[in-house]
């Protein structure tokens, strides 16, 4: 095969006319005067200004991205407050970490400045926050404390997520410390954080001051404003309690007072039944004579009405005939 | 006509006495249209001509202009124009013995990477370490595809007149 392969390509050579043409391209390609080369230099540049460009905008787009991502991680799209005396509000970002945290008050401005929750999740930042609470005694060792979770969104599902998962935070917390609490769960509508805000008190502190408020309508926010949640809820029990024995009170009296009512309706009611048309010319006509009855003006009135001169009539009628 | 110009045309006569043929067979091998060999001319030429390389020798050129060679014609080859329009050029292969037309119309039948093999296998006398560095691929790769170029020939021509050892 070799020898054959040799014999076919020996007798293979560039044509001439096909040289001539080659040479004449190069020279023309390589020229001093041409303007190929130059031709070729403004591609390249253009060809590096397209890819400056390029990374000019890449640039720009992954830097747009970044500040967008950047901008939604810390985007909170939902609250939690946590109140025990001291009340403390977490911002929630969409992807369930913690972006802002607040103090509502000056022991939670205080329990804040000893951790920084801030891209914790949920669960993690609510265990640590109950836990500086209790290492700072705002928690009572004797049961008594209450720690009120409020979740603030508008979507019930995350309301029940952050709930949940606050609710295992404040577990994990007491249960290394071996306190007992009672954890209050609840959660509001967006509208009323805003509310809470400009009364400055968290909304889960809100929500029991109104159902304070319902119970007993002389109490303000400004008074309950620094109370404890415990306080609060412990005011809402008595108070219940309370308005309890006023119902009862107030069932009993009118029992009574149905009861004496019934007895008067009774004795008025009775002596005056409705009279009969038909028995009333029964009694004017055959009254008892055991009885006295002295007839009423319009009983006595149809023995009047009743026709007595029909004879008279039918006399006349025949003397007419 | 300046002393830098003359310089120049001296190097393109050079360079085209030198390796027209080498450039014109390899083309012959794998191209049927005769613009397309143009093309294959003046571009493995001004690349040689513009290129900065340090050739440490003969050998290492011609090897040099063998690869820039194939390749050019590789890709002309690859192109979905030339693959799917028959070209109205006809190559004629310069040998009278028939069989010896025959087996070589055969091998221009045989794929790209299967004709650079034989042609610098049974050519240009390359082994297979010096083709797989040429070519930048594994020794092993070389070695099955000129196996199977072989195999390829054998099947179609019969018997084992072909044959040649590494």
């Amino acid at each position: 095969m070799n020898s054959i392969i040799n014999e076919v390509l020996d007798n293979v050579k560039a044509e001439n006319e096909l040289k001539e043409k080659t040479i004449q391209f190069l020279k023309a390609s390589l020229s001093e005067d041409n303007t190929s080369n130059i031709i070729e230099f403004k591609r390249k540049s253009k060809v590096q200004f397209r890819k400056l460009v390029l990374i000019a905008c890449t640039f720009l787009v992954t830097l747009g991205l970044s500040i967008a991502g950047y901008a939604t991680y810390q985007m909170p799209v939902a609250y939690v407050s946590i109140d025990i005396n001291p009340s403390v509000e977490l911002g929630i970002n969409m992807f369930d970490r913690i972006v802002s945290a607040e103090g509502y008050n000056t022991d939670g401005k205080t329990v804040l400045s000893a951790c920084d929750v801030r891209n914790y999740d949920i669960e993690s930042a609510v265990d640590r926050i109950v836990e500086v609470a209790t290492e700072k005694n705002f928690v009572a060792k004797d049961g008594s404390s209450v720690i009120s979770i409020t979740a603030e969104t508008n979507d019930q599902n995350f309301a029940d997520r952050i709930n949940s998962m606050s609710n295992n935070g404040v577990k994990k917390a007491i249960g290394r410390s071996n306190y007992k609490v009672t954890i209050q769960i609840d959660s509001v509508s967006i509208g009323t954080r805003e509310e809470a805000q400009k009364l400055s008190i968290s909304p889960g502190k809100l929500k029991l001051i109104k159902k304070l408020q319902q119970l007993d309508s002389t109490v303000t926010v400004e008074q309950l404003k620094n109370s404890k949640v415990s306080e609060i809820m412990s005011t809402i029990k008595t108070k219940k309690v309370e308005a309890k024995a006023i119902e009862k009170a107030n069932k009993a009296e009118e029992k009574k007072k149905g009861a004496t009512v019934k007895k008067n309706n009774d004795k008025i009611i009775k002596p005056t039944p409705k009279p009969k048309p038909a028995q009333k010319p029964k009694a004017t006509t055959k009254p008892k004579k055991n009885l006295k009855v002295t007839p009423a003006p319009e009983i006595t009135a149809i023995p009047e009405v009743t026709p007595e001169p029909t004879p008279k009539v039918k006399k006349d009628k025949k003397s007419n005939e | 006509m300046t002393d830098s110009t003359r310089e120049k045309d001296k190097m393109i006569s050079e360079a085209i006495d030198k390796y027209a043929d080498t450039v014109r067979k390899i083309s012959f091998m794998f191209l049927k249209n005769m613009p397309d060999v143009e093309d294959v001319f003046q571009e493995v030429f001004l690349k040689l001509l513009q290129s900065d390389v340090q050739f440490e020798s003969e050998a290492h050129e011609k090897a040099w202009i063998c690869k820039i060679t194939i390749n050019k014609c590789k890709d002309l080859c690859k192109s979905y124009w030339r693959k799917n329009v028959n070209s109205i050029y006809e190559y004629e292969i310069p040998v009278e013995d028939k069989v010896k037309s025959e087996l070589f119309e055969e091998v221009m039948k045989l794929k790209p990477e299967y004709k650079e093999i034989i042609y610098l296998f049974y050519y240009e006398g390359y082994n297979v370490p010096q083709i797989a560095k040429l070519l930048e691929q594994k020794e092993n790769t070389t070695y099955s595809n000129l196996r199977r170029a072989r195999e390829q020939l054998k099947l179609k021509l019969g018997g084992t007149d072909y044959e040649f050892d590494y």
